[in-house]
This record gives structure tokens, sequence and C-alpha cells, in this order.
């Protein structure tokens, strides 16, 4: 019988126990670690932001639903893995500590034979000074901060309701965030929910960002083939920008955060500030800082995490200049190249280098996005994952038969831009590759003909419907299995 | 309603495009943006088949 334990019940994780025990059946025992006791659908969470939506309908219990499968479930903060075992342990193990209310503080140490680790990352909210929903911004990063940032925005819209002017900044708080996409829809959805209200006239809002150029999204930019002409995402968001009369600071690194404004570098290395009433910054990411210790117990956690502290994979790690990178350094497996059985999906895995252009001002301040690796393409992962590790316990063989490349596999990103199911809009985006791959596709990088970029009422139908879709999936009712990822 | 652009600010939004009535119309038309819903499944159905293996 194999043991499988996976870190993480998010959108990965999740994916890849529920296809693990599909796979695997009875015979084996999957395990899921997390310190959450409920499954969010990140991507709604736009929508608890400004009312739409509740957290419940967001959100659900994990432990019935795992129950209903037969994976194993226990809620606990992964400290520590042993991937060599040691003196007490001859095979490898998790040190876990439990964070559910009836067992809090015990510590555990749980033996596997494949490890998958879909953490996620640390909100990173203390690498800039300020920032955070515990000191002077709001968050929608998670549920819980998503429905804070709604009674902050509240607030503000009392104000606005009484004849004040408000100034909206939301953006990216760190020199290197990225999940731009989420500011960014968060934004509008601002915007259009206080137009509905009759309040828009009484706004200034502001974007502000790290990328080199709108539109870039941490991914360096797309090109969308539309009206008889190839036109940049920079054109594209910019424009969607000066609809919802949104002004924009780009470039720059936010480096503090005070009561009354936000303080940045540029790219000139020059400091700014903008004042702000309502301000929602994406913070850094940073892993979740397990520690690896081997046979002797000595901390090896360099050998298998990344100085981020996310975990080295199947890439091609090599030091090398922006015009060098390849779209085959990106992994494909995700598996750890010091220990065969363990592997990291989603945010978990440290990415070979960015897909941004680096820019760094004069007082080396690096002012670039690191590269998205959320939603569409973590479930991939996970399940890629899952079917390979289901794959080698079934044959008993080493081997890869699925792979899943962010440079080799498409990616659709639905950006809401208002609720409503006769008054919403979102701009629906698809690239292919995720990764640029300039050998392949020398003249935009991509593949042109899947790539699009339209914004619309169809596409607010298109981020419902994948909210009941994937709800429905990850709660695991009846032939859940042949949605796809 | 939009904050009225301030004449003689170098700013970049000055120079994004914007779209006119027919985009916007189209946008919001339950005709164009019905198929258009279907022409997005179709679109991101085949990213999904062909993404990975």
């Amino acid at each position: 019988m194999a043991k499988v334990i996976v870190l993480g019940a998010g959108i990965s994780g999740h994916t890849a126990a529920q296809i693990l025990k599909r796979k695997l059946g009875k015979g084996h025992e999957v395990t899921v670690i997390s310190p959450n006791s409920n499954y969010q659908w990140v991507p709604s969470n736009i929508w608890v932001g400004v009312g739409k939506m509740s957290t419940e309908q967001v959100v659900f219990k994990l432990a019935p639903v795992y129950q209903k499968l037969g994976i194993g479930y226990k809620q606990a903060l992964a400290v520590s893995i042993h991937p060599e075992g040691n003196a007490r342990h001859p095979k490898p193990f998790v040190s876990i500590r439990h964070v559910a209310p009836d067992m809090e503080g015990k510590t555990e140490e749980v033996e596997y034979d494949y490890l998958v680790n879909s953490t996620g990352p640390k909100l990173n909210f203390a690498g800039t000074e300020g920032l955070g929903p515990d000191k002077f911004t709001n968050s929608v990063c998670t549920y819980d901060h998503a429905a804070h940032s709604w009674k902050n925005l509240q607030a503000c819209i009392a104000k606005m309701e009484k004849g004040q002017r408000q100034t909206f900044v939301i953006g990216t708080g760190h020199p290197m965030a990225t999940c731009q996409g989420a500011a960014f829809e968060y934004a509008l959805n601002i915007k259009a929910e206080l137009d509905n209200r009759k309040l828009g006239h009484l706004a200034d809002m502001w974007w502000i960002t790290n990328e080199a150029e709108l539109g870039d999204f941490g991914m360096g930019g797309a090109y969308i083939r539309k009206n008889g002409y190839v036109t940049p995402t920079k054109i594209f968001t910019e424009s969607i920008l000066r609809e919802y009369g949104v002004r924009w600071i780009k470039q720059a690194g936010v480096k503090k955060v005070d009561e009354k404004a936000i303080h940045y570098e540029d790219i000139l290395g020059q400091t700014h500030q903008i004042e702000y009433d309502f301000a929602m910054l994406i913070p850094g990411f940073a892993g979740t800082g397990i520690k690896a210790y081997g046979r002797e117990d000595q901390d090896i956690s360099d050998k298998v995490f990344a100085a981020n502290g996310m975990m080295k994979v199947d890439a091609d790690y090599t030091p090398k200049p922006y015009e060098q990178w390849k779209a085959a350094d990106w992994p494909s497996t995700y598996q750890s190249p010091a220990y065969p059985n363990v592997y990291a999906t989603g945010i978990a895995f440290a990415p070979p280098h960015g897909m941004s252009k680096p820019a760094i001002n004069k007082n080396g301040m690096s002012i670039t996005p690191t590269p998205p690796r959320t939603g569409m393409p973590s479930g991939v992962m996970g399940m890629v994952v899952a079917q390979n590790i289901a794959h080698q316990v079934k044959t008993g063989k080493n081997d890869h038969p699925h792979r899943a490349s962010m440079a080799r596999m498409g990616a659709v990103c639905v950006v809401s831009a208002g609720y409503g199911f006769f008054k919403g809009r979102a701009a629906v985006m698809t690239v292919f590759p995720i990764v640029p791959d300039w050998e392949k596709h020398p003249k935009w990088g991509r593949d042109i003909n899947y790539t699009i970029g339209e914004i619309g009422l169809a596409g607010h139908w298109v981020k419902l419907m994948l909210h009941y879709l994937f709800m429905y999936k990850a709660k695991a009712r009846p032939l859940w299995w042949m949605i796809p990822e | 309603m939009k904050p009225p652009i301030e004449r003689g600010v170098p700013s970049e939004h000055l120079y994004a495009t914007e779209p006119q009535g027919m985009v916007r119309f189209l946008r919001r038309s339950l005709i164009w943006q019905t198929f258009r819903f279907f022409v997005f499944n179709f679109k991101m159905l085949r990213i999904v088949v062909g993404g990975h293996s």
C-alpha cells in the first residue's frame, strides 16, 4: 500500500488529492495536510470584496468532502520534511503541528511514500512596511481578507453618500509582487460598484503597479489579434482603465505604507507618494517556511528549496540573462531533482526565472513582477502530478507519461469588470503557451491563433459559470471528474 | 461617471484608446454576447484539450 501526502488544500493540492484517490482507489492511502478547514475558490474573492457574494458562497468545509472520498485529512501546519527519514523513521516523513481546536499545538510525524507540496505561498505582508489588513491596506488574497475589505469599502461608500471624495489606490504592494490580474479585477469591480450607486464621480481611482508596461501581468504581456491588428495587452489594458476612469502609475516599487500615503520608488530611483482613503495592494509571495532535514537531522533546506523558499523541481535554475531565457527552462513534471518521490505544484514550485523583463532602478530595487502560477495552471499541475504518481504506484516504473510545462500549456484568465447577470462585464483573455516560447513563435512569443482578449457580458457569464463548475467539482459532486482542469 | 480629464497634465491615460458606441452596445447585446459565450467556451476547450498531455 502506497501512502501519498498532499500538503495544502488549495486549487492545486485539492485537485491532486481528488485525482490521486480516484486513480489509486481504496488500496492506497491519500492524506491531505492543510492548516485551513475550508476550501476557497480564490477567483471569486473579488466579488466578496465588493459585497456581491458572501464568504459562504466561495468556501466549503473540507472535512466532509474528504470523508466522502476516503481521503485522510489533518488540519495541521507542515513544519518540516524529512525526505531521507531519520533514526526514528526508516521512511521519509513530514513533521506537522495540528491547528484544529481539539488538537491545537500537538505535533505528529507522518510517513509517506510520495509527497506533493502544494502549500501555496506565504502572503508576505511583512515584506513591505505598513502593508496588510492588520495594518493600513486591504487584501483580497483570502476570503476573510476580502470580507474585511468589503467592510472598509462600505465605510468609504458611506462617506461618498455624504458627498465626500475618496481616493482608491489598487495594485501591487511590493516591487516583485505578482497576481496583478486579481488587483486589476478589484479596481474595476470597485469602480463598477461605485458607478452602479451613482457615486463614481466622487472617486479618484488609481492603479499602481510594478509592471514595466500595463498588461504585462507578470508574463511579459501578450499580443491579441483583433480588428485587423495584432495589439499588445498594454493597449487593451490601458483602454479598459481609461474607459473606467482609472488613472495609473506604472514601474512603481511600493516600499512603505502609512496611514495616509503609499510611498514608492520609480524606475529612475526617485521616491514618490500617493495619498489614499482606501488601498488594496497585493503583497509579495514567499515560501511557507517549511524546513527540510536529512538522515542525520542536518538542515538540507538549501538542497530542497530555492532562496525564496519555493521548492526546486525539474527546471533549469542556471542563472542566465533575460535574452537567454528559454521555454525549455520551465519544469514539466514538477519532480524534485534531489528526491524523486517529492513533487511541488502551483505557487509552491520555484520558477526558473521570470517571464517579464527584469528592471532594476539605480538604488538596486528590482521592480519586476514575478511569474503568476495561480488558477488554471495550478490545477493542471496538480492533476498531472497526481496522474504520474498514480502511474508509478500502479506500474512500479519511475517515469512520467503526463507532462504540463507552463511553456507548453495555455491558460484562460477571466478578469471581472463588474457583477450582474445583465450588467456584468469581464475581460476574457487566453494565452498559449503561458511562458513565451520565442524559438517556436519568434514573432509574438505565443501562438496568436489561441490568444484572445475581449471584454463584455459573456465574459461575466464565463466567470460565473467557472465559479459554479469548479465549486461543484471541488465538492466532488456526481461526475466531478468529467469537468476538465 | 468618470472624473473630468485634467487637460495639460502629462499623463499616459490621455493617450489610451477608448471604445465608442458600437463596441459598447455589442458588449451588452444579449444576442451578440450569447454567441460570444459559446465562442469563448469553444476556445477555452481547445486550450484545455491541447494544453497538456
